[in-house]
């Protein structure tokens, strides 16, 4: 199977050595060039050797797969200066995580419980149902009849991350990007190391299970007895991914209507529990009977500060209809401007936030956003963000909106995915 | 007094077991005939009606995990329908985990075993028929439902995997990885490989070339071989009839 992890360092650092060597024929062909241009042609041609970092890098990472894949998908948010093309790439194989072998996932359980597959559920399906953040998941049935969704990890993952992130860092630190980018892998690095760890998994599960309580909103209860480092087994959700359901062409009503439990729980998770699941991948969506929401997956789960959310709530009305002194004194309590920058950078840095706010304040013109109607807001917004990218030197990055920007991001993508008309507008930014 | 095959089978478990015991606490050369059977309430002679020696204790044990794991691998629900590679994994896996609790003698005692050719080769030999006959199980069953074509040499290709198990062994004993992981994956990617060969054929296709080269280029000297073997015959038969 092709589609392997190159696990070995030797050879994961093969590809990073070759990445590595393209980024250096660039620098030296630039170098090369430099003395022979003027000033404004040196500065261009800066511009495209930085673009050129970003590619290269990327292109090494996307050949790796498993978690160099995950670390550049994630990055890719803070990343807007990256080509299409391989940002398509990145989207394309999102959660793609090479199969789990049957004898493998029999070594995984005999090895967390001294019981085979077989001793310890009255069935369990060898063939997994579904693929997981860096595991897969398996169908099986406890001796009372119970069915449940048995998670199994990847073993020997939490190697491959550490020596993958190494190398990613090895790879960033002697670009342009280095500043922006290292904070922001510290921030990657503990999510990563948060989601293989099952346990935590375990208790995130049951802690937005006893208090999300929403209507309509389903959170699977947590096997405790089940339960290991590498294996996660919850009650199962019976029902369609939200991609499958999306296939099966719905109709607009219940469209919406999914649509508004996503947001709402979105919503409720971030404003009052201060804590969110981060991962909105349409497959860690269920749609189950009466159009209920089945949320799983709560690997990936960030948790954030009062005051944090309390600043948060306000930033969309700021960026919207914010004066300009509202809006640096915002910036310095969110702590991403530099301290030092002259009149004239303020300016600039300014019209690009206007523009940012214009365009995000479409969502709240009126009481729902009709995102069939709008759909090239996220690419409008994209291009935005990439304006945004030139002025960088005046932002310093603050990882707690890593994930944050990255749910909000992938829930538009759900949302323009479904056509839905959302109710964006909502008490807690506008009480 | 006469004791029951039963009996019997079970005071031999336990004579390995114990035997295991004592050479995990005491080393290999400590642990005597005598202190085995002690321990075991057999005996001083009767244990040599069970093993002539002490080696031959340890070739049992090898041989009994192995007549476990078939027993373990039957259990398996629709073990049938795993393919090639992981019935293979499955039972390399089996294995390990069988050793696992007495992963301390195996350190003791592996090498002693599977390196002891010259001595002990008839045990040796025994064990490796064993599993010899679980891997010629699998691929024959592989072969059946058409998943690989049938091999040349398969008999080669047995002992390769014999070789394959040694070295998963060793390469199991110096592993310090959580839940031996690192043999885990060791494992699946090596198994990749050999079967996405076996798959492709890839030892028929070498035979090809070699039945290739043979035909065009041995059996072509031989037709010149014979040729001159045919104009010496036909002087021959000149110069018989010419002197008639």
């Amino acid at each position: 199977m092709s589609e392997y992890i190159p696990e070995s360092k030797l050879k994961r650092s093969v590809v990073g050595g070759r990445t590595a060597a393209n980024v250096g024929g660039k620098v030296l062909k630039y170098l090369a060039k430099k003395p022979f241009l003027n000033k404004e042609e040196q500065k261009e041609a800066k511009r495209d050797l930085e673009k050129d970092y970003a590619e290269e890098i990327f292109k090494g990472l996307v050949l790796l797969k498993g978690t160099a894949l995950k670390i550049a998908q994630l990055l890719s948010f803070e990343l807007d200066t990256i080509p299409s093309a391989i940002r398509i790439e990145l989207e394309k194989s999102y959660n793609q995580v090479p199969p789990i072998n049957r004898a493998l996932v029999r070594k995984v359980i005999q090895s967390s419980f001294q019981k085979s597959p077989e001793d310890l559920f009255k069935t369990f399906e060898h063939t997994a149902f579904a693929a997981a953040s860096l595991g897969q998941v398996h169908l099986a049935q406890d001796y009372k009849g119970k069915k449940l969704a048995v998670k199994i990890q990847y073993p020997g993952i939490d190697r491959t991350i550490k020596n993958d992130l190494q190398m990613v860092r090895s790879l960033i630190k002697p670009t342009p990007y280095a500043r922006f980018v290292l904070p922001v892998l510290e921030e990657i690095e503990k999510r990563l190391k948060e989601e293989i760890d099952y346990l935590q998994e375990a208790e995130n599960t049951t802690f937005f299970q006893k208090n999300l309580n929403m209507e309509g909103v389903v959170i699977p209860v947590v096997e405790t007895c089940f339960c290991t480092q590498t294996v996660l087994t919850t009650q199962f959700l019976e029902g369609q991914s939200l991609d499958k359901w999306i296939s099966s062409n719905p109709p607009q009503e219940k469209r919406d209507r999914v649509a508004a439990l996503l947001h709402g729980q979105f919503l409720k998770s971030l404003f009052e529990l201060k804590c969110l699941h981060a991962d909105p991948n349409p497959g860690n969506f269920i749609i189950m009977g009466d159009e209920q929401l089945g949320l799983v997956d709560f690997g990936c789960v960030k948790r954030f500060s009062d005051e944090f959310i309390e600043l948060y709530k306000k930033v969309t009305r700021t960026m919207i209809d914010g004066q300009k002194s509202d809006y640096f004194e915002y910036l310095e309590k969110m702590n991403v401007l530099k301290t030092k920058i002259d009149k004239k950078a303020q300016e600039k840095v300014f019209q690009v936030f206007r523009k940012i706010g214009a365009w995000y304040g479409r969502l709240y013109e009126s009481d729902t956003f009709d995102f069939n109607a709008h759909p090239d807001f996220i690419v409008e917004g994209k291009k935005i963000m990439q304006d945004t990218y030139q002025y960088k030197k005046y932002f310093q990055p603050n990882p707690e909106f890593v994930f944050l920007n990255r749910t909000h991001y992938g829930l538009f993508r759900i949302f323009e995915k479904l056509g839905a008309k959302v109710r964006i507008k909502n008490p807690y930014e506008w009480g | 007094m006469k004791i029951s095959n039963q009996q019997k089978k079970q005071n031999r478990k336990k004579i390995i077991s114990i035997a295991v015991d004592i050479m995990i606490n005491n080393g290999f050369k400590t642990a005597t005939m005598r202190a085995i059977s002690k321990e075991a309430g057999i005996g001083d002679a009767t244990i040599y009606n069970y093993f002539p020696t002490k080696e031959a204790i340890l070739f049992a044990y090898y041989e009994e995990k192995l007549q476990e794991s078939i027993e373990k691998m039957r259990k398996i629900e629709k073990f049938n329908e795993f393919t090639l590679h992981e019935q293979l994994h499955t039972f390399f896996e089996t294995q390990l985990e069988l050793f696992l609790p007495d992963r301390e003698f195996i350190a003791l005692s592996f090498k002693r075993i599977f390196f002891s050719l010259s001595q002990n080769y008839e045990e040796l030999r025994t064990i490796q028929d064993i599993f010899e006959k679980i891997i010629e199980d699998i691929f024959t069953a592989a072969i059946e439902v058409n998943e690989i074509p049938p091999q040349v040499f398969q008999e080669i290709i047995y002992h390769l995997f014999w070789d394959y198990y040694i070295g998963i062994v060793i390469f199991w004993l110096n592993d310090k990885s959580d839940q031996f992981s690192d043999t885990s994956i060791m494992i699946d990617k090596t198994l990749d490989l050999s079967c996405s060969l076996l798959k492709a054929g890839a030892a028929n296709k070498l035979f090809d070339i070699a039945s290739y080269f043979f035909k065009n280029h041995f059996l072509n000297r031989l037709d010149m071989f014979k040729r001159q073997v045919d104009t010496i015959k036909l002087i021959k038969r000149e110069f018989m009839e010419r002197t008639k």
